[in-house]
């Protein structure tokens, strides 16, 4: 490697954030370096082999209409498709998969490699260099330096990473891979705070050892899967089943026995662990009451001879675990191929980022996935490709991509995480986003492909697709709300007469009432695609929710666009709340909206401060 | 610069808290950083050498320009405990109109500035001294016209009303979370059992209670506004005497002759500690002339607006089935009150009465001589019984502003449609209506505000408070 060798954008770390902040990075055309530990770990599914789930799903949606790969990875690589939801409305249905574990890393590392303007090395980095504030370089283990003018850090579990199994630990950022912790001190000695997490996995069995007899067999929807991707209509791997089982009584009893052998509970992990992915050990414990909780065989991929036990998260040390399956129906035998364990690793509170993820430490220095403290697959990526998109915004002296709250889930998500600075690891649910009949896969396209264009991570013949798309859908409205309903056709769509009179936009509001079924008035009429009627009937159904939706979004907006100088001191606003002033003070908000949703400032200061601010008294530049 | 009552906190505002004109004593408020610079320039006790204890009053002389300008007694109020949450002085001073001004002007010259109606108040808010709830029960306090209100809004000062907001919005976040966990399909299997039951019940309840706090925010419109009382019926029939008689004066002419009354006469009446609004009407028979027809429509929009209609019927006569059918007409959906007037002249025909309180339903029936004044007492009674029955008392009402009372129908409509949707199983629209619900309490309890609002509620006091 030559010395003076310079990128443009410089990713550490291969992993889901990793490779769509390098993709995304070289697909806007910039000359880009992925860096990574061992080139033979890109795209690494470490934990359960499954993407989705209810926000999760939603997630990869907005991924794939923003131009970044995982929606087709997991396409590509799905073994089982489950939509899930749907005795529920269209706006919390959710696509999940399970995947091939090794499928979809070789799919991404072959993907990375033929990017062109990408160049993936192997190589540990165990220095930032910066200087004057910015992002300089970064110098490898072995001493050389390479340059770049911005960076991407997605370390994962590997900063500081320890990992547990019973009372074992030892250095480690995944079983079998080494940690980082030059990078931590690093980043400490530029300034920044680091906190300490934990995430756990599951043991998996040898697939033939498992008694699948003994379990209840889980069907993928076979008949009509749902993708991730827009752009996939059909796949050609063989579907697998996935398997049920329960905890009983017996484990449960054997698990309290051994706690004492349990990082967890004997105080050796300070990390905070997942909350809504915890422990078979804290599940235990914590719902004492419940005489069993669910498993599922989950199968590592076509050729695999692994199975995941998903639900059965343990740090427990191999001699336990091995007991404890003997206790659970059909893995009495099972034997155990990995042992479960739990590793802790260095996180950087989110509150040091924009939402353009960039470090408010060191310009040109942005931060993505489990470093932020997220939880996740799909969360990483996410936010891998918002970095990468940010990248190129910023070489170019553009405005960086900041999505919304009321725009999609990663707005809700980065808004979160800088606002809120979490403590625990990050996941994603449906529930966080308050405008999520607004957010829904069917139109993630709509939503956001137009910021994935502009970014150049979207052709332009699939930018204009979606702009006919889009003018189709509005044409089809319009039509539908122009026409009105006979008494024949009424009864002809399964309505009653007296619906005669109403127009077909209102009666498709109806449950029972579908653009397959309105189809039938009109035979001759070419009809819409699937997705394009999916959007039309949700809209129809959600239309007054969605209105009022809409109103809110644009109220959010106000301050969104509400700037807060960067150099307010907050300390000396004595007539805030001392509490509202230290949060105010740590976060140093970019915007009034992302004041007043720090958790600990009091709404009436968020009002104090926008006076004080616009009465002219803050930011000493302004004066 | 924005202009308003949040225009700035830096600064510091004077106002006198008493109405202008002469008066015994008037009281003056400076409040703001400055308060403590003033105190020492230009305040010198008589019996002390300065002033040193916060919260006591001390007589003494305001200096202004190295000669005493003012003899006051002041107090000192350090922050945060004081009305504003400010550095507080309060001054009185002699009543006179020129010692006021003198007040004032001292203070202006010393950098103060002339504070907005409702600001300080404002202030109170935006330093946390009360929630929005507490501030705006300030402002009924100020206007309250009637020992009810009053009663109310301390009441809801002390800080009741937010209690009860704040139990609502835990009781709709608690259904909220369940919903949301079930969304996120967060429980295991078998701790969604019995869970739609659970959620249904709880729904249900909290649509109840919504209502119910609708329906004391309604009453408490009655104890500030008064009970609307249209005193409705023929030409002739006695009304205007009638109205003198409850007022005690002779406020609307009356003779003799039919169509006396041409338009509509309103006067407020305290009664037994209530709040009446009481209508004169123009006579209800078929108009002839423009001006008759004029009279006659402005009559309908009284017994429209009406909470209580006082149907006088002139009992000395027996009513033609024409005349049966105008009254039962107005009275239709409405609280009504038949009066027999004229019973002086003949007692009221048994079965008139009768058929006339079975057509409408009507209870409350009475007999007067209005001329004479005989069964006005008895009318007053009844009048105190119906307010009592529709304000439900002092204790069940909610005093509001109308932006609360408008924030209060939205709650309780959104309530219903929430339990509606659980009942379908539209859950995630459930859910939203639910957040709507947290939106609304927040924006009742003045957690959630935009300044527009802050303007509004604040602007509608007067200057001093």
């Amino acid at each position: 490697m030559r010395k003076n060798e310079s990128y443009e954008v410089i990713v550490i770390g291969a992993g889901h954030a990793g490779c769509e902040a390098a993709l995304a990075g070289a697909r806007a055309g910039l000359s880009t370096l992925l860096l990574t530990v061992n080139l033979d770990a890109v795209a690494r599914v470490s934990c359960n082999p499954a993407i989705g789930g209810t926000g999760k799903g939603q997630l990869v949606c907005e991924i794939d209409a923003l131009g970044g790969e995982m929606a087709r990875a997991a396409d590509a690589c799905g073994i089982q498709f489950r939509l899930l939801n749907t005795s529920k409305g269209a706006a919390v249905q959710a696509p999940r998969a399970q995947i091939d574990r090794r499928g979809y890393a070789a799919y991404m590392r072959q993907v990375v490699e033929k990017q062109s303007g990408l160049v993936a090395q192997q190589g540990e980095v165990t220095e930032i260099i910066t200087g004057a504030g910015r992002f300089r370089g970064v110098r490898l283990r072995a001493g050389e330096v390479v340059r770049g003018k911005r960076c991407v850090l997605t370390s994962g579990t590997f900063l500081g990473g320890m990992i547990h199994l019973g009372l074992t630990s030892y250095p480690g950022g995944r079983d079998g891979e080494t940690a980082c912790s030059e990078l931590s001190t690093c980043l400490r000695h530029l300034g920044f705070e680091l906190g300490r997490l934990k995430t756990g996995t599951s043991p998996r069995l040898q697939g033939d050892s498992v008694d699948y007899r003994k379990m209840k067999e889980q069907l993928g929807d076979l008949a009509a899967p749902r993708f991730f991707s827009r752009d996939t209509e059909s796949i050609s791997r063989e579907q697998i089943s996935c398997h049920i089982t329960y905890t009983g009584q017996a484990t449960h009893r054997l698990i309290k026995r051994h706690l004492d052998k349990s990082p967890l509970f004997t105080g050796r992990i300070s990390g905070i662990g997942p909350r809504y992915c915890p422990s078979i050990e804290t599940k235990v414990t914590r719902f004492s009451d419940k005489p069993r909780h669910q498993l599922f065989i989950e199968p590592e991929g076509n050729t695999a001879a692994e199975v995941y036990v998903n639900g059965l998260a343990t740090s427990l040390p191999q001699d336990v675990q091995r007991k404890m399956l003997k206790t659970i129906p059909g893995l009495q035998d099972a034997i155990i191929t990995r042992p479960g364990y739990a590793v802790e690793y260095d996180y950087c509170p989110p509150y040091q980022l924009r939402a353009s993820l960039e470090s408010k430490q060191v310009a040109g220095l942005y931060f993505a996935g489990q470093i932020n403290g997220t939880s996740g697959y799909e969360e990483a990526a996410a936010q891998g490709i918002i970095a990468g998109i940010n990248c190129a915004h910023s070489l170019r002296g553009e405005k960086p991509l900041v999505l919304g709250r009321g725009e999609a889930y990663i707005g809700v998500m980065i808004d979160d995480l800088i606002t809120k600075s979490t403590e625990e690891p990050y996941r994603v649910f449906s529930a966080r986003a308050e405008y999520r009949l607004s957010l829904r896969c069917d139109n993630a396209a709509r939503r956001l492909l137009k910021h994935g264009a502009a970014a150049g991570l979207i052709a332009p013949a699939a930018a204009r697709r979606q702009t006919r798309e889009e003018k189709r859908l509005a044409e089809e409205r319009r039509r539908l709300s122009g026409t009105h309903i006979g008494a024949k056709q009424a009864v002809k769509l399964g309505c009653v007469k007296s619906d005669a009179g109403k127009t077909a936009w209102e009666l498709l509001k109806r449950p029972e009432v579908s653009c397959a079924v309105l189809a039938r008035l009109w035979p001759k009429r070419e009809r819409l695609s699937g997705r394009e009627a999916e959007q039309l009937e949700v809209e129809a159904k959600y239309e007054g929710y969605l209105k009022r939706q809409r109103q809110e979004i644009e109220r959010l907006r106000e301050g969104e666009n509400f700037r807060l100088p960067r150099d307010i001191d907050y300390q000396s606003l004595t007539f805030l709340r001392l509490e509202s002033r230290e949060k105010l003070a740590r976060v140093k908000p970019e915007t009034i909206g992302q004041a007043s949703r720090i958790s600990g400032v009091n709404p009436v200061d968020t009002v104090r401060l926008m006076v004080h601010v616009r009465s002219g008294l803050a930011g000493g530049k302004k004066r | 610069m924005v202009k308003g009552i949040l225009q700035g906190l830096d600064d510091t505002i004077v106002a006198p808290l008493t109405p202008p004109g002469s008066a015994g004593v008037h009281v003056i408020r400076v409040s703001g950083k400055l308060s403590r610079g003033i105190l020492s320039k230009c305040f010198r006790p008589e019996k002390a050498r300065r002033v040193k204890t916060p919260w006591r009053q001390y007589l003494g002389w305001l200096w202004r320009g190295g000669t005493p300008h003012e003899k006051v007694v002041l107090s000192y109020m350090r922050e945060p405990r004081s009305y504003t949450g400010e550095d507080c002085l309060e001054i009185h001073c002699h009543g006179g109109v020129a010692s006021r001004r003198a007040v004032v002007e001292l203070m202006l010259a010393r950098g103060c500035r002339a504070a907005l109606p409702g600001e300080f108040t404002a202030r109170a808010f935006l330093r946390g001294k009360m929630d929005l709830v507490q501030a705006e029960a300030v402002a009924e306090i100020v206007s309250a016209a009637s020992e009810a209100n009053r009663q109310q809004a301390l009441k809801q000062l002390r800080g009741e009303f937010s209690q009860e907001l704040l139990g609502l919005a835990s009781a709709v976040g608690g259904v909220l979370a369940e919903i949301e966990a079930r969304l996120d399909l967060l429980l295991g299997e078998g701790e969604s059992a019995g869970a739609a039951g659970r959620l249904a019940r709880s729904l249900a309840k909290i649509a109840r209670q919504a209502a119910a706090m609708c329906r004391a925010a309604r009453r408490g419109v009655l104890l500030r506004q008064g009970l609307r009382c249209a005193i409705v019926g023929f030409s002739n029939a006695g009304k205007s005497t009638l109205f003198n008689a409850l007022l005690g004066e002779d406020r609307a002419i009356t003779s003799a002759q039919r169509g006396t009354t041409r338009d509509v006469v309103i006067e407020r009446l305290e009664m037994m500690g209530r709040q009446y609004l009481l209508v004169d009407t123009a006579g209800l028979e078929l108009a002839g002339s423009k001006l008759e027809r004029m009279a006659a429509e402005r009559s309908e929009i009284e017994i429209e607006r009406a909470d209580l209609l006082l149907l006088v019927i002139d009992g000395s006569r027996s009513l033609s089935k024409k005349k049966e059918a105008a009254l039962v007409r107005a009275g239709k959906d409405k609280t009504v009150l038949v009066i027999y007037n004229k019973a002086d002249l003949r007692r009221p025909l048994a079965k008139d009465a009768a058929r006339l309180a079975v057509v409408l339903g009507v209870k409350d029936k009475v007999v007067t001589a209005a001329k004479q004044g005989r069964g006005i007492a008895a009318l007053r009674r009844m009048l105190a019984g119906i307010f009592d029955r529709e304000a439900g008392g002092y204790s069940g009402a909610l005093v509001v502003s109308e932006r609360q009372g408008e924030l209060l129908r939205a709650l309780a409509t959104a309530s219903v449609r929430a339990r509606d949707l659980a009942r379908r199983e539209q859950e995630e629209l459930a859910a939203e209506e639910l957040r709507g619900m947290l939106e609304t309490l927040a924006a009742l309890r003045g957690e959630k505000v935009s300044d527009g609002v802050l303007e509004e509620i604040f602007g509608r006091f007067c200057v001093g408070k």
